[in-house]
């Protein structure tokens, strides 16, 4: 009986003294499917198991290694040393790929609020609009970083792109990469395109081509002031 | 984060490190099987330390995996484990690519980024 009634204790929900006081002692809702996919990240699988040779087989794998002949491990020379991965390998791996299935727009929407957040503290803001302020705002957010911002192309030579609108996850040189509210994923190239980006009513207008950097690179380098061309 | 503003000069570029490293942070927590992201701005954020010969704070630094550019988050994306070899040291583990860190567990022993002396204040 005691038994059943721990059991009982252990699938409820916090006592509703607990839940009134959430606040204070700073507990938190988990997001829907965090624990979910978090299980199936961690808990273990019998798959290993199920793959074991059966005991009879044995014998002949352990025949079958002794006669293989040690290879003696390749020179690596000095690149043994390194710790960390090559560009290369990096590439490799895919590391930086985002997965394109189950990607939804409303996912985003925090990082995007996250960014408004880092932009408002890093422009002046709406108070002043003289000219000088909007034009140091502009050389500030060339420097500043454009993930999670909402992202329209407003010109293009290739006319599917236009009008496209999402929310920016990865810039790379050459790329911008969005989600659509349409849970699309699309890469957009910089060069001959022109993007939009709206902030607090003013909007900003990127020409891509004079913007292929680095995202990383952008905040260091100098940008000269160029006659605006046409596509 | 980045407590040691040094001049006002780098102060856009912190205000960039900062966004990044909460933007990681929120992408690992709204897919936790999907790294991609997170590894993303982890990498920009150290390309461009790297590029300016800035500092991140230590705390800041021991939570970036070194190898694959995770965040490292008990528990989700890392595991700490208390070892004894001779002397105690915990063992950080990156599940993802499995990079071992050590860190000795000594007594009175204090790091000098711990020290109020290090701090500048400006
Ligand atoms: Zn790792």
């Amino acid at each position: 009986m005691e038994f059943k009634s721990n059991r009982e204790a252990l699938y409820s929900g916090l006592p509703s003294s607990l839940q009134s006081a959430s606040n204070k002692l700073g507990i938190k809702k988990v997001k829907d499917g965090f624990l979910k996919t978090f299980l199936q990240k961690t808990l273990y699988t019998d798959k290993k198991k199920q793959q074991n040779v059966p005991l009879e087989h044995l014998s002949v794998v352990s025949e079958v290694l002794e006669c293989q002949p040690k290879k003696a491990k390749p020179d690596l020379g000095p690149r043994k040393k390194r710790k960390t991965l090559t560009n290369m390998e990096r590439k490799k791996l895919k590391i930086f790929d985002i997965k394109k299935e189950d990607q939804k727009y409303e996912k985003y929407l925090p990082l995007h609020n996250l960014w408004k957040e880092y932009i408002k503290d890093l422009l002046c803001g709406p108070k002043d609009k003289s000219d000088g302020c909007l034009n140091n705002d502009a050389q500030k957010l060339l420097k500043a970083d454009l993930h999670g911002a909402i992202l329209t192309v407003k010109k293009s030579k290739c006319p599917s792109y236009i009008h496209t609108t999402g929310i920016v996850l990865q810039e790379t040189r050459n790329t911008f990469k969005l989600i659509t509210k349409e849970n699309k994923l699309k890469c957009i190239p910089k060069l001959n395109s022109i993007f939009a980006i709206e902030d607090s009513g003013i909007i900003y207008t990127i020409y891509g081509n004079h913007f292929r950097v680095k995202a990383s690179e952008r905040a260091i380098r100098k940008f000269k002031s160029k006659a605006t061309v046409d596509l | 984060m980045a407590k040691k503003k040094g001049s006002l000069v780098h102060k856009e570029i912190y205000q960039r490190i900062n966004f990044l490293y909460q933007a990681a942070h929120q992408a690992l927590t709204t897919s936790p099987s999907d790294l991609s992201l997170c590894r993303f701005y982890i990498k920009t954020l150290r390309a461009i330390t790297q590029r300016q010969v800035l500092r991140l704070h230590p705390y800041m630094k021991r939570s970036i995996c070194k190898k694959c550019c995770v965040l490292l988050v008990p528990g989700i994306t890392m595991s700490v484990r208390i070892k004894a070899n001779g002397e105690k040291y915990s063992e950080i583990t990156c599940l993802d690519c499995g990079k071992k860190c050590k860190f000795l567990n000594r007594k009175n022993y204090q790091p000098w980024f711990e020290n109020p002396e290090a701090w500048m204040t400006v």
